[in-house]
């Protein structure tokens, strides 16, 4: 088998269009889920019983199903509730949604993690609840959220994946429709990998400059 | 005058009773050292008195007045933990301004300020800058008291600050305490030190099973232990 590079070119270009729509996607529901992780996690944490029970059980129900299915109820069943999305903007919302949770059981456990002393050192000090999470531990937990966020990122990235079931025309869905129409799969399979790798390793790359700037 | 009234708290956790009937006055300027075997409600009963516990029931007056507001409450009682809790990303510095800025209003230079002035005067001018983590134990117990100093409080409350603490720095600590009631800080210290509450208190009580069941001024306490128990624990403590 050898590698056709004449191919490789030829759909180089489509397949970098579309990895514009993988960024745009990922781009996007990470800045949902940067939004909405910290109002869960806070809420989680600090919010009144009723609430905090809500949060939790949304959290669960959320993490509980493949981020396929979530794709699929933003798609197929917001529709119905009356909030029709583009299939590009149901993307953002199910994967922001998506990341949103898990980064806020990040956020919630790294707090946690702090232990019991620092909360309390800062009650005693006088800083009310929300006070000492934000001016005390939310600073403290920063450097433990920060990597596995790292990891969540790039699975969201990953995820943008599965938005070739609701056409969106990302990475995957441009390679497999070309795979299928031109049947020349190799030389197709490595652009995709190739771009997922470029994506991924910016957004990893960021946030370990980002970490070490913390750190220092 | 008194600064302190607690009366008949009760504080059960699940079906073990840890505090169960307890009243406790101090007057302003007092130093009243607490000591009692590990379970019989040393920490409950301080913890009751800043409100890091709710006691079930119970009534406790700081300067006559009840805790409406729980963080003005907190902010009259400082608290000195066994295991020193402070804040390991700022530096002794920035601990112990940290609550005059964010809480009193304090300018970052006013806050500074009075944190070198407190680093200061627990003997620490020179390490202000340094993180928790390149102080030493008794160090960073300083720090923290320095740390609760600087809100200002009426009374000050401390849970074994030294027992987290190598032999060799649990005196530069005690140091530090005995100056502070010296200077007329009002103090409630959990402590097994008898050597400071036989230096530094006014009166000694002696906890045991959730109840204070027996309290005397120093001489009294150690020449006349006033409960068979107490007189138990000494011997044990003392070692002899
Ligand atoms: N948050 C808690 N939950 C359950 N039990 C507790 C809690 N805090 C204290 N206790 C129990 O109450 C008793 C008294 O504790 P504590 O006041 O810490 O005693 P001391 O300080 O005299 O050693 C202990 O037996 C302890 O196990
Ligand atoms: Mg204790």
């Amino acid at each position: 088998m050898s590698f056709d590079w004449i191919a490789f070119f030829e759909y180089l270009p489509r397949l970098i269009r579309a990895s514009g729509v993988t960024l745009q996607v990922s781009l996007l529901s990470l800045g949902l889920a940067c939004v909405l992780a910290p109002i869960l996690a806070l809420s989680r944490l600090l919010g009144p019983t009723l609430l905090r029970s809500a949060v939790q059980a949304f959290i669960e129900l959320i993490r509980g199903l493949p981020p396929l299915v979530v794709i699929a109820f933003c798609y197929f069943a917001l529709p119905k509730l009356g909030l029709v999305l583009s299939g590009f903007w149901c993307g953002v919302l199910a994967l922001g949604v998506v990341g949103a949770v898990y980064a806020a059981e990040i956020i919630r456990s790294a707090i946690e993690s702090l232990g019991k002393g620092q909360l309390e050192a800062a009650l005693a000090l006088g800083f009310a609840r929300w006070q000492a999470v934000l001016d005390i531990l939310l600073p403290q937990a920063l450097r433990r959220i920060l990597p596995p966020l790292t990891n969540e990122f790039a699975n969201l990235i990953k995820a943008s994946s599965l938005l070739s079931v609701i056409s969106v025309h990302e990475i995957s869905q441009v390679g497999q429709s070309l795979i299928f129409e031109t049947f020349v799969v190799i030389e197709i399979l490595v652009q995709m990998a190739i771009l997922y790798l470029i994506i991924i390793g910016t957004v990893t790359f960021i946030s370990r400059r980002l970490e070490k700037g913390l750190s220092s | 005058m008194t600064l302190l009234a607690a009366n008949n708290l009760f504080k059960r956790f699940g079906s073990f009773t840890a505090l169960d009937g307890v009243d406790l006055d101090l007057d302003r300027g007092e130093r009243l050292v607490i000591c009692g075997p590990s379970g019989s409600g040393k920490s409950t009963l301080i913890r009751c008195i800043n409100r890091l516990e709710e006691p079930d029931s119970g009534t406790i007056t700081i300067e006559g007045l009840p805790a409406t507001d729980l963080q003005s409450l907190r902010r009259r009682v400082g608290m000195v933990f066994q295991q020193f809790n402070l804040f390991p990303n700022l530096t002794a510095r920035e601990n112990v301004a940290i609550g005059p800025r964010k809480l009193l209003g304090l300018s970052r230079a006013e806050a500074d300020a009075r944190a070198e002035a407190l680093l200061d005067r627990v003997q620490l001018a020179g390490h202000a800058d340094k993180l928790p983590s390149r102080l030493s134990g008794g160090q960073q117990q300083r720090v923290a008291i320095a740390r609760a100093l600087a809100m200002e409080p009426v009374l000050m409350l401390f849970d074994e600050p030294t027992s987290a603490l190598d032999p060799e720095m649990i005196r530069e600590v005690l140091d530090v305490m005995v100056e502070l009631g010296e200077g007329g800080m009002s103090m409630i210290v959990v402590t097994h030190e008898m050597g400071f509450a036989r230096r530094a208190a006014d009166r000694i009580c002696f906890m045991d099973q959730g109840r204070i069941v027996a309290m005397a001024p120093p001489q009294q306490f150690f020449e006349a232990p006033p409960h068979p128990r107490l007189v138990r624990f000494l011997e044990n403590i003392l070692g002899h």
